[in-house]
C-alpha cells in the first residue's frame, strides 16, 4: 500500500499495469525500427501486442471514464477542480491515440504488420508512450496524493465500490 | 513531503510565469556554460595549481558558480517554487529586476576577475550581490507562507541562509582588493567556497532532488526521516567546515567532510529506496549525468577528508574544488536542466484547446548525446591535468568542454526554436 486510502491504491495498481505494458511496448519499438516490422508469429512480439491491445482499449477507457464521471466531480466539489480539468484535457488527446494503437496491435497480432501499418503503429505508439507516461506522472504525483488528502472515509468507500463495479 | 510532489504537476500549468522570466536565466546560464570552458582554456597554464587569486581561472570558477549554477537555480526556483509551494512569487517585476541586477553584475564581475580590474570588480560584486539578495528575499517570502512540504522548505531555508553568508563574504573579499582590510584571503575564500558549493548550491541540489527525482522516475516520495537526517548532517558538516576554514583547523575540516559524507549517504539511501520502487524503468540520458554527479559528490568529500587528514594528493586542493564544482554540481545541473527546459517549454507552448506538444518534440537528442560524451571526456582530461600538473591536458579538456557546451547550447536553442522562437517566449 502506497497511499492511506483505498481508491488511490486501486488507481495506482492500474497505473503499474499500464506502465508495464508501455515499457514492453517501448522495448518492442526499440528492437524493431520504423522500417523493420517484426514477425507477428514471434511469441514475444505476440505477447507484447496482446498486452498492449488489452491495456489500451477497454482498461484505459474504463479508467478514464471512472475518473471523469465519478472522481473529478468529487474533487470539484472539494474545490480541487483544476487538476481534473487538466487531466480530462489529456484524456481527450490520449484516448483516440490509444484506440488506434490498440486496433493496430490487434490487427498486427492477427495478420502480421504490412510496412505501412508498422510505420503507423511505431509512430503512434511512440507518441502514445510519451503522452501516457506524462499523464500517469501527473496522476501519480498529483491526483493520487491529493485524493489521500481531501477524501473522507465515506467518499473512499463509495468511490471504491463504484470503481470495482465498473470492472 | 508528499504535497511537494503532489501539487507539483497538477499546479504547474496554472502557475506558469511568463516564459521570458525563467528562460532569460536559462539562456544566460547556457551562455556562461560555454564561456566558463573558454575561460578555463585561456587560464589552463595556471589551473593545475590554482587555489585562488584574481585571473582567468577565478573568472572561470565564477562563470560556473554564479553564471551557470546560480543562474539556473534562480530561473528554476522562480518557476518551480510557486508551482511546488502553491504560493505565487511576490512580484514579477522583482524577478525581472533580479535578472537586470544579477546578469550584468556577473558579467562585470568575471570580466573584472579575468582582467584584474579592481574598480570593475567592486561594481560587479555589488550588482551581483544585490541580485542574489533580491532573489533570496523573494524565495524567503515564498517559503515563509508555505504549510507542509517540510523537507523541501527546510532545504530551501538552509540554502538561503548559506546564500546570504556566501554573498556577504564574496562582497567583502571583492571589496578588500580596494580597501586592504587585511583579510586572510585563503581562509576566507575557502569558507566562501564551502558555503557556496555545499551550502547554497548543495542544499538546493538536495532539496530539488526530493521533488524532481520522484517526478521524473515516477517513484514514491523519498523517506522524510532519511531526508531530515541528511539535512542535519549536511548542515553540521558545512558549519564545521566553515569554522575549520576560518580557524585553519584540519580537525574541524576533517569532521566537516565526514559529516558531509554521512549526509551524502543518507541522501542517496533516501533516493535509492525511492528509485527502486519507480514505475519508469528507462530514465534516459539526463539520469546518466545525474548519476555521474552522484558519484562525484562523495568523491569530492572523500578527497576533502583525505586532504584535511594530511594525505599527499598532488594539487589536491584544486582537484577538490574541481570535483565539487565541475564534477558534482555542473554535471547535476546539466542533467536537470536538460529535463526541465523542454518540460517547461512544452507547458508554455500549449495553446488553449490544442494538444500539448511532446517533450520529445522540443528535445534534440543528438546534441545532448554529443554533450554528454564531451562533458565526461572534459572532466576526465581536466581532472587528470590537475593531478599530473599538466596544463596541456587541462587545455585539451577545456576544449572538449567548449565542444560539449556548444552542443548543449544547440539543444537549448532547439527548445526555444521549437517552442515558437524568441517571440513566443517574449509574449
Amino acid at each position: 500500500m502506497q497511499f492511506g486510502r483505498r481508491i488511490p491504491n486501486l488507481l495506482h495498481d492500474e497505473h503499474v499495469a499500464t506502465m508495464s505494458a508501455l515499457e514492453k511496448l517501448e522495448g518492442l519499438l526499440g528492437r524493431y525500427r520504423l522500417k523493420q516490422p517484426p514477425e507477428a508469429a514471434d511469441p514475444d512480439v505476440a505477447a507484447v501486442l496482446g498486452q498492449v491491445a488489452s491495456a489500451l482499449s477497454a482498461e484505459m477507457t474504463t479508467h478514464f471514464n471512472f475518473e471523469e464521471e465519478v472522481l473529478f466531480p468529487v474533487l470539484m466539489s472539494r474545490g480541487e477542480g483544476d487538476i481534473g480539468e487538466l487531466l480530462a484535457e489529456e484524456h481527450a488527446a490520449i484516448l483516440p491515440l490509444g484506440e488506434r494503437v490498440s486496433a493496430l496491435a490487434t490487427e498486427g497480432r492477427r495478420d502480421g504488420f504490412a510496412p505501412d501499418a508498422w510505420a503507423e503503429f511505431h509512430r503512434l505508439s511512440a507518441e502514445l508512450i510519451e503522452r501516457l507516461v506524462s499523464h500517469v506522472q501527473k496522476e501519480e504525483l498529483s491526483l493520487l496524493a491529493l485524493l489521500d488528502d481531501v477524501l473522507e472515509d465515506e467518499d473512499d468507500a463509495r468511490l471504491t465500490e463504484e470503481f470495482l463495479m465498473r470492472r | 513531503m508528499s504535497l511537494a510532489v503532489a501539487s507539483f504537476l497538477g499546479g504547474a500549468k496554472s502557475r506558469l510565469l511568463p516564459a521570458s522570466i525563467p528562460f532569460r536565466f536559462f539562456a544566460a546560464a547556457v551562455a556562461a556554460h560555454v564561456l566558463l570552458w573558454i575561460a578555463l582554456f585561456a587560464g589552463s597554464a595556471e589551473v593545475p595549481r590554482f587555489v585562488g587569486g584574481l585571473g582567468t581561472p577565478l573568472a572561470a570558477v565564477h562563470l560556473l558558480t554564479l553564471g551557470m549554477l546560480a543562474m539556473t537555480a534562480i530561473g528554476a526556483a522562480f518557476q518551480l517554487l510557486p508551482v511546488a509551494t502553491k504560493q505565487p512569487m511576490a512580484s514579477q517585476g522583482a524577478m525581472r529586476l533580479t535578472s537586470w541586477l544579477f546578469i550584468p553584475g556577473v558579467a562585470l564581475l568575471v570580466v573584472a576577475m579575468a582582467t584584474r580590474a579592481i574598480y570593475l570588480l567592486a561594481a560587479g560584486a555589488l550588482l551581483a550581490t544585490l541580485g542574489l539578495l533580491l532573489f533570496a528575499g523573494l524565495v524567503a517570502h515564498n517559503l515563509w507562507r508555505v504549510k507542509g512540504m517540510g523537507l523541501v522548505v527546510a532545504h530551501g531555508r538552509a540554502a538561503l541562509a548559506a546564500l546570504v553568508l556566501v554573498a556577504a563574504i564574496g562582497f567583502v573579499l571583492a571589496a578588500d582588493y580596494h580597501h586592504f582590510w587585511g583579510i586572510d584571503h585563503a581562509r576566507t575564500a575557502l569558507a566562501h567556497f564551502i558555503l557556496g558549493a555545499f551550502g547554497f548550491m548543495g542544499m538546493l541540489a538536495l532539496g530539488f532532488s526530493y521533488v524532481l527525482v520522484p517526478m521524473f522516475a515516477l517513484s514514491p516520495a523519498p523517506s522524510a526521516p532519511l531526508g531530515y537526517g541528511a539535512l542535519a548532517a549536511a548542515s553540521a558538516g558545512i558549519l564545521l567546515s566553515v569554522a575549520g576554514a576560518f580557524a585553519a583547523s584540519p580537525m574541524l575540516l576533517l569532521s566537516g567532510a565526514l559529516a558531509g559524507l554521512l549526509a551524502t549517504l543518507l541522501h542517496f539511501e533516501a533516493l535509492r529506496r525511492s528509485l527502486t520502487r519507480r514505475m519508469r524503468k528507462r530514465l534516459g540520458l539526463s539520469f546518466i549525468l545525474v548519476r555521474g554527479a552522484w558519484v562525484l559528490l562523495p568523491a569530492s568529500l572523500a578527497l576533502g577528508a583525505a586532504l584535511a587528514a594530511g594525505a599527499p594528493v598532488p594539487n589536491g586542493a584544486t582537484l577538490f574544488g574541481f570535483l565539487a564544482l565541475f564534477g558534482w554540481l555542473l554535471t547535476f545541473v546539466l542533467g536537470i536542466l536538460q529535463r526541465i527546459m523542454p518540460f517547461l517549454g512544452s507547458m508554455h507552448a500549449t495553446r488553449p484547446g490544442g494538444k500539448p506538444p511532446l517533450v520529445s518534440e522540443l528535445t534534440l537528442e543528438r546534441p545532448l548525446q554529443a554533450h554528454a560524451v564531451a562533458h565526461g571526456l572534459a572532466l576526465t582530461a581536466v581532472g587528470a591535468g590537475i593531478v599530473l600538473d599538466t596544463p596541456a591536458l587541462v587545455a585539451v579538456g577545456s576544449l572538449l568542454g567548449v565542444a560539449g557546451a556548444l552542443a548543449f547550447a544547440w539543444f537549448a536553442l532547439g527548445v526555444v526554436r521549437r517552442m515558437g522562437g524568441l517571440g513566443a517566449i517574449a509574449s
